[in-house]
């Protein structure tokens, strides 16, 4: 019992860092883009591209699978078979949709 | 309280249909927007009256033996397209017709080789095809099937089939039997995309199980995105849920195998799911059920089954691969009763946790090397120590898996099962190939 509470603390800690890291990454980014411009927004995501959400989120549960595996048409019924299955929003599978089809 | 949880979820539905329709209603178009699309319907049209022109010179100059007639009858004009032309329209019609271009078969196959201390070795085979189909735009019917070799027999098994409907941007209505949203690990199953053989305890796969495959029933779902880059994602459904075990083996246990309620009560339960940022998810899964039969001693009987879990994945350049963690507890209680079995009445708690790890170094240049995965898994199942004929079991698994492409692997696992109660420690060694199509 007192092993899996260490492995708990360790994973804790190990998630706390990264998200740390991560947000500093992103505060240093939007202090950059804050002084190149004036209407810079704070704390508002950033719009993502297709490209970037697929790898994001396909990634989470399994390899990433090419563009080239189905066709324009079949990925629409994939991506929308896997927009309830990972929970996207419509945005995200909109742009995830045009950016597989857009490797034919 | 149970009444209350069933208004909560009708309140959920109502809220998701009223923004259905708010989001329709809202659809409009700003003047900016208008100007720009009429000066593209304006270039448009003016390209189609070139086009048409183009057409008409080349249709007076062309021979007509050069192409095929499309369409003639008395006293309308004849027109002609090219071979490549006449492809492209039969292809279109095509694609108009249900059934043929919205519908697709994807899913998995693999083999397994099994090798137990003290069980005879064996090899086993399985495809699990999945049917999608795309109604229309809102609407998409899924269903698997789970075709393997049990005992000389083919078995067959109903995996999931459900219709689903968009609701809206963030709102999905689910219907029909369904992969149970608890946890992660349930959804990552099929065996292209777990990372060793076996499942983990708590899971379903032959030994006691904690929480359901799949569930009859209805859901919601969706994800909401937040401040940055995160995100909630959830999951609400109202099921047929599980029943209690009464025999003298397994009294206590929790069976999901039934497929209609065995009680005037369903059973809620959900996941809510955290991304602070897209390689972290942190998550909390719940069900509460009344398991016993009607007109039985054990009517009164509640269940809660609970879990938390933490996925993990990131491809980071300093390693020079992609490294995968995933974590998950599940805790599942049912009320106490006698089942008059020897023990009497006991306090009937049981959980079941894993973590798991592995690390891919797709970034190394070495074609055979960034292919293989090693994974390590600790796992452990432990039931009230009253319960008739359970063993507690902690268990180690190391495993190589070897990318052959995205979605077909070959994997080596080693297990050592230490058993409690008895039961003597196990050895296995495992292989299995899976390919995802």
């Amino acid at each position: 019992m007192k092993r899996i509470h260490q492995i708990i603390v360790i994973v804790v800690a190990l998630c706390a860092i990264s998200i740390g890291l991560e947000y500093k990454n992103l505060w240093a980014e939007e202090q950059k883009s804050a002084t190149s411009s004036s209407t810079a927004k704070k704390w508002v995501a950033p719009s993502k591209g297709g490209a970037q959400l697929w790898s994001e989120n396909c990634m989470m549960c399994h390899n990433l699978r090419s563009p080239t595996t189905y066709s324009p048409k079949q990925w629409e019924i994939v991506v929308a078979h896997m927009r309830v299955q990972a929970n996207l929003t419509a945005e995200e599978a909109r742009k995830i949709l045009k950016f597989l089809q857009s490797g034919h | 309280m149970r009444r209350g949880v069933f208004w909560i979820f009708v309140a959920g539905l109502m809220f998701g249909i009223v923004s259905s329709v708010d989001a329709a209603e809202n659809n409009s178009v700003s003047l900016e927007e208008f100007n720009k699309l009429k000066a593209d319907y304006d270039q448009l049209k003016q390209e189609v009256q070139e086009l048409k022109k183009t057409i008409s010179q080349q249709n007076q100059s062309a021979p007509p033996s050069a192409a095929q007639p499309v369409a003639a009858s008395q006293g309308a004009s004849v027109e002609y397209v090219t071979a490549d032309e006449f492809k492209k329209l039969k292809d279109q019609v095509k694609e108009t017709r249900p059934g043929l271009s919205n519908f697709i078969v994807s899913g998995y196959g693999f083999t397994d080789y099994k090798e137990s201390e003290g069980s005879p070795s064996t090899f086993s085979a399985g495809v699990n095809p999945v049917f999608l189909w795309k109604a229309s735009d809102k609407l998409l019917f899924e269903t698997e099937l789970e075709l393997s070799l049990e005992d000389g027999d083919t078995s067959t098994n109903l995996e999931f089939a459900d219709a689903q409907y968009l609701l809206n941007d963030y709102v999905t209505g689910v219907a029909g039997k369904f992969i149970t949203p608890f946890g992660t690990f349930l959804d990552r199953h099929p065996k292209w995309i777990n990372k060793l053989p076996d499942k983990p305890y708590g899971y379903p796969d032959g030994s006691a199980m904690l929480v359901p495959e799949s569930q009859i029933g209805a859901q919601i779902r969706g994800g909401i995105p937040l401040l940055r880059d995160s995100k909630v994602k959830y999951a609400m459904y109202v099921s047929n849920g599980p029943t209690v075990k009464t025999t003298a083996t397994n009294a206590g246990e929790l069976s999901f195998s039934n497929t209609n309620d065995n009680n005037h009560n369903k059973a809620f339960g959900g996941r809510v799911g955290f991304v602070p940022i897209p390689p972290l998810e942190v998550g909390y899964s719940w069900e509460t059920s009344r398991v016993g039969a009607n007109n039985t001693n054990f009517y009164r009987l509640d269940a809660l089954v609970q879990g938390v879990d933490l996925s993990y994945v990131r491809d980071l350049d300093p390693i020079k691969g992609t490294v995968n963690f995933k974590a998950e507890q599940i805790w599942s209680h049912v009320d106490s009763v006698d089942y008059g079995t020897s023990g009497g009445a006991f306090q009937n708690d049981r959980w079941a946790r894993y973590i798991q790890l592995s690390y891919r170094p797709d970034q190394v240049d070495l074609p055979f090397i960034k292919n293989l995965e090693p994974v390590f898994r600790f796992d452990q199942i432990h039931h009230p120590s009253a319960a008739p004929t359970f063993v507690n079991h902690d268990r180690y698994t190391w495993g190589l898996d070897y990318w052959i492409s995205p979605n077909v692997v070959t994997k080596a696992a080693y297990e050592k099962d230490l058993q409690s109660k008895g039961g003597a420690n196990n050895h296995t060694f495992l292989l299995e190939a899976a390919v995802g199509f």
